[in-house]
């Protein structure tokens, strides 16, 4: 494919102002729930930037979890603290400037280190000397993966990936700590619950017939991951928006009650397990960690092969915790903790 | 399995994490066992390791998923950190003893999930130290960062203000880490430590801005992290607020942890020579230590809650161990290293101890260690063993690393940071002296007028001893006993571990 960046240039411009233009107003609204459409427009537009940079996959992920996910995280925490912010004390403004500053002077030593970094898309850059044609010469012929960056995301750096799949289910766990069964000064802050009784013909009829789409094409999504863009953990965060979704246009309890709150939290710990459990096969069947040619015994397959077994393996791992734990954040998040009611 | 022990080290933690999220209906016993279990699981493998590096002489290197180095991730377990990961491993293992009575205190209900999150931070800190990649680095630094932003908020009052600020901070740390390692990667196309090494030589890397500032931006996150003296804010309210356990878990090694990132990016990603000639801001490091040190001192002594003022004294060995690695010279990189080992442990000591007085008391105002030496006489012999350590006086471990860091400063001529080291020495002596004399010639009556009701036959004199719980007692009084054990075989870890871990030319 050929492709020549500097065609589009005023793209990227016209996107940078945008996003300033976003970044600045997240900060100056005095709304939170404006303040969160601010950030999640902003997501949208990196994930522009990152498509222009043939950095798909990055950018799907951007649209999950930066777009989507989050800014539906902020809306439903958002109501159980004040929607205004308070007017800031003369003390605070003086904070505030020093911050400005520091800003600045963060920004200016940003500015000034961008003087000899190599050009947008240079391909003599050592970026793309190093160690890229390895990966995009063998990939293939070591992991009978076509998409790179599956098979260096799953394979190559699979500890990295492993570890970052834990921090996902890390942000369940300390979320679920915190919140839940904590009784002190509980009932002071759910005054602002907001009752809803899901009768909305309209949204139910909408879910209905989005919902299944949406489970399904999650599911294409993290499978095709070996040949597309895609894989576990833009899957997971679509399957778990779907549930999501179905909190949101019947209520808490309707999603609930086809997720249970166990359920959810075994497979917040269970993705995990698989992902490090093939880890640890692979350790016990003869080769180090994450290794996973040493399944190619077992499965029947050339060494090639079972590493292609074993990224689609842990993807599914990888798939099962994110959608797992966007299900268990956003219960907790929207209930204020106690799992009965919320938005 | 030996060979395969750098990798369980840290994925045996991992799968205890996981496993205990699950067993609630088995009961706090079974997740008390399991942790355990787990960490000495740890340990067991830190110390093989630790001793194929001795033998050898060579660093330990564990490839994962059979990857060649700069394409996949390595493992790198050399003499400097094998001593940490072990250190890490034995104050987890000691924490997780104590907290039988504690954790519980603080935990009434999900005890499992907050010991999930104990053994997700220690896997987060041992992967840190045995990692050869800058950004598994990173991704094993948010493990570590968000347990423990999960255990500290589990405190009591404001802990979850104070560890909001926590959050905001650490996570501008964690962010100025990445970004620095973002420049490095544009410039260098590599993220292996060693291999960065290597291309780092560069004569156009050594002039370029982009590196320059991706190092100092690493650097400043570090810093973040470990609270160096003007950022270091966030620190005392953050673990003074926290639960008994989970400040002896934490205080000690996060702080030390960061201290040996920091040691491995500037000695082995960077090398001593870039460091000193292309950065312009190198010479000031060492003010900015001696600062830390004295300031933190002088803090820690106008404290009046005690874990408020060990946490200052924590600020204070952050600066002794920063001037250290900046003095770049033998004795001064010494000094710092060992300094990680003794004052974790002595970090370790203090905390367990007050903690003990604590839960004893349910009082941590400095009026709780009235009449000590007769109410828990092991537990205040064992606080004057760590306060000795913190002086610095001679069989203990501290006296051993402030010799080291004093003659390195000697040795550079930075005569503010040998001045800085007495002084703060001189400071921690008064701050433990008056603690010391209130717990040995305090006023009795205070603390005996609720027995004394009950006792009618005893005088005002009698007092019972209560001391703490045994399973409290053994950690505390065997780190105390490690205190002076480290410090008689100074030579020998000097000799086996640190001298070959002294990067080249300094």
């Amino acid at each position: 494919m050929t492709w020549d960046a500097s065609l589009l240039w005023q793209f990227d411009i016209l996107i940078l102002l945008m996003m300033v233009i976003c970044a600045v107003t997240a900060l100056a609204l005095e709304g939170l729930l404006s303040s969160a459409i601010a950030t999640g427009v902003y997501s949208f537009l990196i994930c522009l930037m990152w498509t222009h940079m043939m950095a798909v996959d990055v950018a799907f992920t951007e649209a999950a979890v930066g777009a989507a996910i989050s800014t539906v995280i902020f809306l439903g925490t958002a109501q159980y603290i004040s929607r205004w912010i308070k007017k800031d004390r003369p003390k605070e403004q003086g904070i505030k400037q020093l911050t400005l500053v520091i800003a600045m002077i963060c920004a200016g030593m940003m500015l000034a280190a961008t003087r000899d970094l190599p050009d947008w898309a240079d391909t003599a850059s050592p970026a793309s000397t190093h160690l890229s044609p390895g990966y995009i010469e063998q990939g293939y012929f070591e992991t009978a993966t076509p998409n790179v960056v599956t098979a260096v995301l799953a394979d190559y750096r699979s500890y990295d990936t492993m570890f970052e799949v834990v921090v996902v289910f890390a942000a369940a766990l300390v979320v679920m700590v915190l919140l839940r069964h904590t009784s002190h000064k509980h009932r002071k802050v759910l005054h602002l619950r907001p009752k809803r009784e899901g009768r909305d013909t309209v949204l139910r009829g909408a879910a209905q017939s989005i919902i299944p789409v949406m489970q399904i094409f999650a599911l294409y999504v993290l499978f095709h991951g070996h040949y597309s863009p895609g894989g576990g953990f833009q899957g997971g965060v679509i399957f778990g928006a779907s549930f999501i979704l179905l909190a949101l246009c019947y209520n808490l309890k309707f999603s609930m009650n086809r997720f249970k709150e166990h359920a959810v939290l075994w497979c917040c710990a269970g993705g995990v397990l698989l992902y490090a459990g093939i880890g640890a096969a692979c350790l016990s069947l003869g080769m180090n960690f994450l290794g996973y040619g040493a399944l190619a015994d077992g499965l029947g397959v050339s060494v090639v092969m079972a590493r292609s077994h074993g990224i689609l393996a842990v993807e599914i791992g990888v798939g099962i915790t994110v959608m797992a734990v966007m299900v268990s954040l956003y219960y907790d998040l929207a209930s204020g903790g106690d799992l009965e009611d919320g938005l | 399995m030996m060979d395969h022990a750098p990798a369980l080290m840290i994925v045996v933690p991992v799968f205890a994490s996981l496993v205990l999220t699950l067993i609630g209906p088995l009961g706090q016993r079974a997740a008390y066992g399991l942790l355990i279990l787990s960490i000495a699981g740890s340990l067991a493998a830190a110390l093989v390791t630790l001793v194929q590096v001795v033998q050898t002489g060579q660093a330990v290197y564990y490839r994962m998923g059979d990857w060649m180095p700069p394409m996949g991730i390595e493992l790198v377990i050399d003499h400097l950190s094998a001593g940490v990961l072990v250190l890490i491993c034995a104050c987890a293992l000691l924490t997780a003893i104590y907290s039988m009575h504690t954790a519980r205190q603080d935990n009434p209900d999900r005890l499992n999930h907050y010991y999930a999150l104990f053994a997700l931070l220690v896997a987060g800190l041992l992967g840190m130290t045995a990692t050869g990649d800058v950004f598994n680095l990173y991704v094993l630094l948010e493990i570590s960062a968000l347990s423990s932003y999960g255990l500290l908020a589990r405190g009591k009052g404001k802990a979850y203000y104070a560890t909001f600020r926590y959050l905001i901070m650490g996570t501008i740390g964690a962010s100025f880490y990445l970004l620095g390692v973002g420049y490095i990667y544009i410039m260098t196309g590599s993220l292996n430590m060693a291999d960065l090494s290597e291309i780092l030589r560069r004569p156009e890397l050594e002039e370029s801005v982009s590196v320059r500032i991706g190092f100092t931006l690493i650097i400043l996150g570090v810093w973040i992290k470990m609270a160096l003296f003007p950022l270091h804010a966030w620190l005392p309210n953050a673990y003074s607020r926290a639960g008994t356990t989970t400040a002896c878990l934490i205080a000690p090694l996060m702080t030390k942890v960061s201290v040996y990132v920091m040691l491995r990016i500037m000695f082995t990603v960077f090398c001593v020579d870039y460091i000193f000639q292309q950065i312009a801001w190198s010479r000031l490091v060492i003010y900015l230590a001696s600062a830390a040190a004295v300031l933190g001192m002088i803090t820690a002594l106008s404290q009046r809650d005690l874990r408020k003022m060990l946490t200052y004294i924590i600020v204070a060995e952050i600066g002794y161990l920063t001037g250290g690695a900046w003095l770049a010279n033998t004795a001064g990189y010494t000094g710092a290293v060992y300094h990680i080992l003794a004052d974790g442990l002595m970090t370790l000591c203090l905390f367990m101890a007050v903690g003990a007085v604590i839960y004893r008391t349910g009082q941590s105002t400095a009026a709780a260690m009235q009449g000590l030496f007769q109410r828990m006489p092991v537990t205040a012999g064992v606080l004057l063993v760590a306060a000795a350590s913190v002086v610095g006086v001679p069989p203990t471990c501290g006296f051993f690393s402030k010799w080291y860091l004093l003659q390195g400063a000697v040795k550079a001529g930075e005569w503010v940071f040998a001045a800085a080291l007495i002084i703060a020495g001189l400071v921690a002596a008064i701050l433990f002296f008056r603690l010391l004399e209130r717990a040995f010639f305090g006023r009795l009556a205070d603390a005996v007028t609720e027995k004394k009701s009950k006792k009618p036959h005893g005088t005002a004199r009698k007092i019972r001893i209560q001391e703490a719980p045994l399973t409290m007692l053994l950690p505390l009084v065997f780190t105390g006993a490690a205190l002076f054990g480290l410090g008689i075989y100074t030579n020998e870890v000097v000799q086996y571990l640190i001298r070959w871990s002294v990067p080249a030319g300094i």
